[in-house]
C-alpha cells in the first residue's frame, strides 16, 4: 500500500468508530440538574444597554471614599441635628429582624420539595436513617447520581454489603485482580457462544478463590461494570459506612429507597440542604 | 449595535442522518435562556448532546466517564452562558468547556478501574466481532495517545471541526493544530500497525 493508501485507510478507521449514542435519559439528567437554577445574568457594557463597574471606575469611587473618610477624621464628624437625636432608637422597634441564613431558601426546587416531602419525614425520625444520611463517607459518594441510581437495585445494595466485596477492596491486589478479571470477562462476552463457558471456566481457575466467587456472580460482574459502584468500593470511608448493620438496616428502608427514586433527594444532597434539614428537624 | 454574522456550519457526522448545525437557533436559545427561560437549554442539549458525547467518549474511552464530562459540560455552560460571546459559535464554546472536564476526568481517574468496553456487535457473529476488535484496537489507540495529539485527532475526526476551530477550543494556534495533526496521525498507523495496512 502506498502512503496515500494508507492514510486513507486510516481515515476509514477512524469513520469506522463513528459516533457514540450518549445513554437514554442523558438530556433529561442535565435539565434535571440544572432545574430551578438561573443562568448567571449578563452585565452589558456602557453604550450597549447596561452598566459595568470598570476597575478605574471601582478604584477612583475608593480613593473619593478614603478622601472623604480622612476629611471628617481630621475635621470631626457632623453632630445629629437637635431634636432628631432620640428618633434612632424609637424607629428600632419597627425595624425588621434580620434574615437569618436558615430564611434563605436557596438552590433547586425540587430539593425543597423532597424535604417537605413524607418521605423525608421518615427519614428524618429514623435514626439510623439521620445517621447514615449524616455519614461524610457515604454522603459523598452520593453525590454521584449513578450511584443513587444503582442503590435503587436490591442486589446491588446486597452486594454493596458483602463481606467478600469488602474484603476484595480492602486489598490492592485483589481489587487489581478483579479490575483484570472483569475485563477478560467482557472480552469474552463479545464472542458470546457456549464455546465461550468453557473457555471463561478455564480463564477463571487463575484467580483467586475470592474473585472466582463473584465472577460466578452474574448480578455481581453486572454491578461491578458500573464505574459508579467501582468507585464508591475503592472508597474506604464509604465500605466503612455500609459495614455498620444500623446503616444496612436504614439503607433497606422502603423510605431510603423511594429517596433514591427522587430528583430532589440528590438536589438536597448536593446543595447540603438535606444536611441543613437533618439538623433542624 | 454590531452584528457578526455566524456561517452556519454542518457537522458531518460519517452516517447518514447524524447532522448538527450551528445557525441563529443557537444564539436564540441562548438569549431566552439568559431571559429566564431554562427549558429552551433542553434544546441545546438535544442538539449537541450526541456530538458531545462523541467527542467526551473518543478522548476518554469510557462510557461512565464521557457521559459525566459530557453532562457535567452542558450544566457548566449553563451555569457560565453569562460568559458566552454571541459572536462566536456555541458549540466551539461548549466544547473549550468539555475538554476542560475531559482533562478533570483524566486526572482524576482512579487506578484499576475497569473500563468497559461499548462498542456494538454486529448481526453477523464472526464479522460482527472482527469490527469490534478493530474498533476496539482504534479507541485504544486513540486512547493512548498524548492529551494534546488526542485533542486535535479527536475534534478534527469526531467533532469535525476546521483547524480554526479547534484552535479555538484547544486554546493554540491553527498552525500548531495543524502539526499536531499530522503527528496525531502517524503515531495513530504506527499503533495500528496491520489494520492500517489491511485493505
Amino acid at each position: 500500500m502506498t502512503d496515500m493508501q494508507q492514510d486513507d485507510r486510516l481515515t476509514q478507521l477512524l469513520d469506522e468508530l463513528g459516533p457514540a449514542e450518549p445513554p437514554a435519559g442523558f438530556a433529561r439528567g442535565v435539565m434535571t440538574r440544572i432545574g430551578g437554577e438561573r443562568p448567571a445574568v449578563r452585565v452589558l457594557p456602557f453604550g450597549k444597554g447596561g452598566m459595568v463597574m470598570t476597575k478605574k471606575v471601582m478604584l477612583g469611587l475608593a480613593a473619593a471614599a478614603a478622601v472623604i473618610l480622612a476629611f471628617f477624621t481630621v475635621r470631626g464628624f457632623p453632630t445629629v441635628d437637635r431634636g432628631t437625636e432620640g428618633t434612632i432608637g424609637a424607629a428600632k422597634k419597627y425595624e425588621a429582624p434580620q434574615i437569618a441564613a436558615a430564611d434563605v431558601k436557596t438552590g433547586d426546587a425540587s430539593a425543597q420539595e423532597f424535604l417537605q416531602s413524607d418521605t423525608f419525614d421518615k427519614l428524618a425520625k429514623d435514626p439510623a436513617a439521620r445517621a447514615l444520611l449524616s455519614d461524610p463517607g457515604f454522603v459523598a459518594r452520593l453525590h454521584d447520581q449513578k450511584l443513587a441510581d444503582a442503590l435503587r437495585d436490591q442486589n446491588v445494595r446486597d452486594m454493596l454489603r458483602d463481606p467478600l466485596i469488602a474484603r476484595i477492596f480492602s486489598d490492592d491486589a485483589l481489587q487489581s485482580e478483579l479490575s483484570r478479571a472483569l475485563r477478560d470477562e467482557l472480552a469474552g462476552n463479545v464472542k458470546g457462544a457456549a464455546a465461550e463457558a468453557a473457555l471463561k471456566s478455564n480463564a477463571r481457575a487463575q484467580y483467586s478463590s475470592a474473585v472466582r466467587d463473584v465472577l460466578a456472580r452474574e448480578n455481581y460482574r453486572s454491578a461491578l461494570g458500573r464505574q459508579a459502584i467501582w468507585a464508591a468500593l475503592s472508597d474506604a470511608n464509604f465500605r466503612q459506612a455500609l459495614s455498620r448493620a444500623d446503616y444496612a438496616a436504614a439503607l433497606n428502608s422502603p423510605a431510603m429507597i423511594a429517596a433514591f427514586s427522587q430528583a430532589g433527594f440528590q438536589a438536597a444532597i448536593r446543595s447540603n440542604a438535606m444536611a441543613s434539614a437533618l439538623a433542624a428537624h | 449595535m454590531r452584528f457578526r454574522f455566524v456561517r452556519p456550519r454542518v457537522i458531518n457526522f460519517f452516517e447518514a442522518g447524524v447532522y448538527v448545525t450551528q445557525n441563529a437557533d443557537d444564539i436564540a436559545f441562548v438569549q431566552q435562556c439568559r431571559a429566564g427561560d431554562a427549558a429552551a437549554f433542553g434544546a441545546l442539549v438535544e442538539r449537541y448532546q450526541r456530538v458531545l458525547f462523541t467527542v467526551a467518549m473518543r478522548m476518554l474511552g469510557d462510557y461512565d466517564e464521557a457521559t459525566d464530562a459530557a453532562q457535567n459540560a452542558f450544566v457548566k455552560a449553563y451555569r457560565r452562558l453569562d460568559t458566552f460571546d454571541e459572536g462566536q459559535r456555541f458549540f466551539s464554546w461548549l466544547y473549550r468547556i468539555l475538554l476542560n472536564e475531559c482533562l478533570n476526568a483524566q486526572r482524576a481517574r482512579r487506578r484499576l478501574e475497569p473500563l468497559l468496553d461499548t462498542v456494538a456487535v454486529d448481526a453477523d457473529p464472526a464479522r460482527g466481532l472482527e469490527a469490534v476488535e478493530r474498533r476496539r484496537a482504534v479507541q485504544n489507540a486513540i486512547s493512548a495517545l498524548p492529551y494534546d495529539l488526542r485533542v486535535v485527532i479527536v475534534l478534527r475526526h469526531f467533532g469535525d471541526l476546521s483547524y480554526d476551530e479547534i484552535a479555538d477550543a484547544a486554546g493554540t494556534t491553527a498552525a500548531i493544530v495543524k502539526s499536531r495533526l499530522h503527528t496525531a496521525r502517524q503515531k495513530l498507523g504506527q499503533m495500528l500497525g496491520d489494520l492500517r495496512t489491511k485493505p
